[in-house]
């Protein structure tokens, strides 16, 4: 459904993404995981050719077999909204203050898919039915500054919805929410994406929400993709140092036992997009550096079981076999 | 929305009160008497003292004050002191051109700015936006008076193509339209060149909100998404920019109306003021002062219209 290939997004001379790989089936929910400056919302934005114009984009990234990297507005106003759709982060802003939501998510069917308004109002509704908005009627009549969070965050999901995209993006969808509310959202996701045989690619620094809301993921650090894989055997064992630390860190409730025990954190902050190095960008936070983590970059390990890592201690443990494949 | 009336209302009452006072204080206090303006230096002192008490300027300020403000309750504006007519009729016979040239001004600024801002936000920091500013910024600088002359010398001397100045009058309305040309340039070619500054920055500050991602994401051309997402977000600056721009523009049919010849509001507030004509500024300044607050009040509406968030509550 899509494949990106060693695509780098850099804005000036220096790369937000470098050189990430990644492929998503129909029907797959992937979860991109990481922290701010990561690369992961810059990922998804190149998806969408929604980088800024000043941006440079290489590499490839095919959406339903066609090569969109480099592709002018016009092929990706295609591609938008009916191949591969998004929903944001902050669900108040993300809505035009001044629209009834009602007609926010009828523009685009009745300019890009020519229905007339009647049509376009019933597909509405009907959208509205399938986010799990109560009242359509009367919802769609309301302005975004009436709506609650999660009710805000469900019309963009209907907005997302309603050209039948075969992608949906969202890029972290709960953040701005309360957790009950983020939690029904990932619900919603989750029964979308079984209804509509949709892929999901859902964006969040939670691990805990990705556990629930994908089949597979993929962690980034400083622009690269270090680690993919089944999201349970990812979380469950990771192979990256940084995936393990990430790990150790999600806030547990049976850590509340160990009283005098602080949660695990990782020492120091994800690089700054101009400080960024050669090298694995992990160095100099990793307590398994090795001396030549910081200048050469380690290539990409796959294992049997379809998972990949990006790190010169899985690397080196592989290099005696020729098919690159760790245990 | 009746609270809402009622505020409003008692401001006006207030702002006429307090503009209508400061002119008269201001009219008795600066130099130049009435009565020798109209009789001539060469006049007897005994003319002119005859003529001030006839025209009441022997009564103490308060009082006279007072009396005008009496009349204007019951609709007497007074009598110009100049031309010895009723101040009523000088103003309803020259307020139609005024008015005619105040709207074609704030129409042509309006459109013009609109169309130069959108022009300039959407090529942001590329040569077009760079072109709009660099002209708006002359337009700016440039006094509205010299504009006038060089558009008469280009347009009425060398091309021939409007009238320097005069008015036909109303009866030839091709010929009113042709006399309105070049004075409503003059009139809108500052004013927009600042509104289009308002609308470019406006919208680019709205360039940055997620909804604008949103509405891109979902397929929608970038034109649209700029003219009908965009530009009504950016409209509470510009609408508060172009009320304050109304006033600006009446205030510029004093200086444009006396380099085109026009008879109309402004060219009478500069006559009623060299001739001391009291009643006459009064009238008039009370005049602008209504439009200009009426002005505001529209502004104020059209806030709730634009912006679902401000509407008062029902």
């Amino acid at each position: 459904m899509l494949a990106i290939e060693d695509l780098t997004v850099a804005y000036g001379g220096n790369a937000a993404v470098r050189r990430a790989s990644l492929t998503i089936a129909a029907g797959e929910r992937i979860g991109i995981v990481g922290e701010s400056g990561s690369g992961k919302s810059t990922l998804a934005l190149a998806l969408m050719g929604m980088v800024a114009d000043a941006a440079r984009v290489e590499g490839s990234i095919r959406i339903g077999g066609i090569e969109m990297a480099g592709a002018h507005e016009k092929a990706w106003r295609v591609v938008r909204g009916r191949k591969v759709a998004m929903i944001f982060q902050e669900p108040l802003s993300a809505l035009n203050p001044l629209r009834r939501v009602g007609e926010t998510v009828a523009e685009p069917l009745r300019i890009l898919n020519g229905m007339d308004r009647n049509a376009a109002q019933a597909r509405t509704l009907a959208l509205f039915k399938e986010v799990g908005l109560p009242d359509p009627e009367a919802k769609a009549r309301q302005y975004p500054h009436q709506l609650s969070g999660g009710q805000r965050q469900r019309v963009l999901i209907a907005l997302a919805l309603s050209r039948d995209p075969a992608i949906l993006i969202a890029d972290e969808p709960t953040s701005a929410l309360d957790a009950q509310v983020g939690l029904r959202i990932v619900e919603l996701l989750n029964d979308l994406a079984r209804r509509r045989g949709m892929s999901v690619v859902f964006i969040s620094h939670d691990l805990a929400s990705v556990a629930r809301a994908t089949d597979r993921l993929c962690v980034m650090y400083g622009g690269d993709v270090i680690e993919t894989g089944p999201t349970a055997a990812v979380l469950a064992a990771p192979h990256h140092p940084y995936t393990a630390g990430l790990v150790a860190a999600r806030p547990r409730i049976d850590a509340r036992r160990e009283r005098r025990a602080r949660m695990a954190t990782i020492e120091g902050v994800v690089p700054a997009l101009a400080d960024l190095t050669e090298g694995c960008r992990f160095a100099g936070r990793c307590r398994s550096e090795m001396p030549h983590c910081a200048g050469e970059r380690p290539r990409v390990s796959i294992s049997a079981q379809g998972r990949t890592v990006c790190c010169h201690l899985t690397d080196a443990a592989v290099t005696a076999s020729e098919a690159r494949v760790f245990a | 929305m009746t609270r809402f009336f009622l505020r409003r209302s008692a401001g006006f009452v207030a702002t006429l009160f307090g503009v209508s006072f400061v002119v008269f204080w201001v009219m008795n206090v600066v130099p130049g008497d009435p009565a020798l303006v109209i009789l001539g230096i060469d006049s007897t002192p005994e003319a002119q003292e005859a003529l001030r008490r006839l025209l009441g300027l022997d009564q103490p300020f308060a009082l006279r004050y007072l009396a005008w403000l009496a009349g204007m309750l019951v609709g007497d504006f007074g009598t110009s002191y100049a031309f010895r007519v009723p101040v009523a009729d000088l103003i309803v016979e020259r307020l139609p051109l005024t008015l005619s040239l105040a709207m074609t001004g704030m129409t042509v600024t309006i459109v013009l700015a609109l169309g130069l801002g959108v022009l300039a936000a959407a090529n942001h920091n590329r040569p077009v936006d760079w072109s709009v500013m660099l002209v708006s910024q002359v337009g700016i600088a440039v006094p509205a008076f010299w504009l006038s002359i060089l558009l008469v010398i280009i347009f009425a001397v060398h091309l021939r193509w409007l009238p320097p100045g005069g008015f036909p009058g109303w009866s030839d309305p091709l010929g009113a339209a042709r006399a309105l040309v070049l004075p409503t340039i003059a009139l809108a070619a500052v004013q927009s060149a600042v509104l289009a500054r308002v609308v470019r920055a406006s919208l680019l500050e709205v360039a940055r909100l997620d909804f604008v991602r949103t509405a891109r994401a979902s397929g929608l051309a970038r034109s649209r998404i700029l003219w009908l997402h965009m530009l009504p977000n950016a409209l509470v600056p510009i609408v508060t920019i172009v009320g304050m721009q109304f006033a600006n523009v009446l205030t510029g049919t004093i200086v444009i109306e006396n380099v085109f010849s026009l008879p109309g509001l402004g060219r009478l507030v500069f006559q009623a003021i060299s001739n001391r004509d009291l009643p006459l500024v009064q009238a008039l300044v009370v005049l602008f002062a209504t439009i200009v607050v009426v002005m505001n009040f529209l502004v104020d509406i059209a806030y709730g219209v634009i912006d679902p968030k401000l509407r008062p509550a029902a």
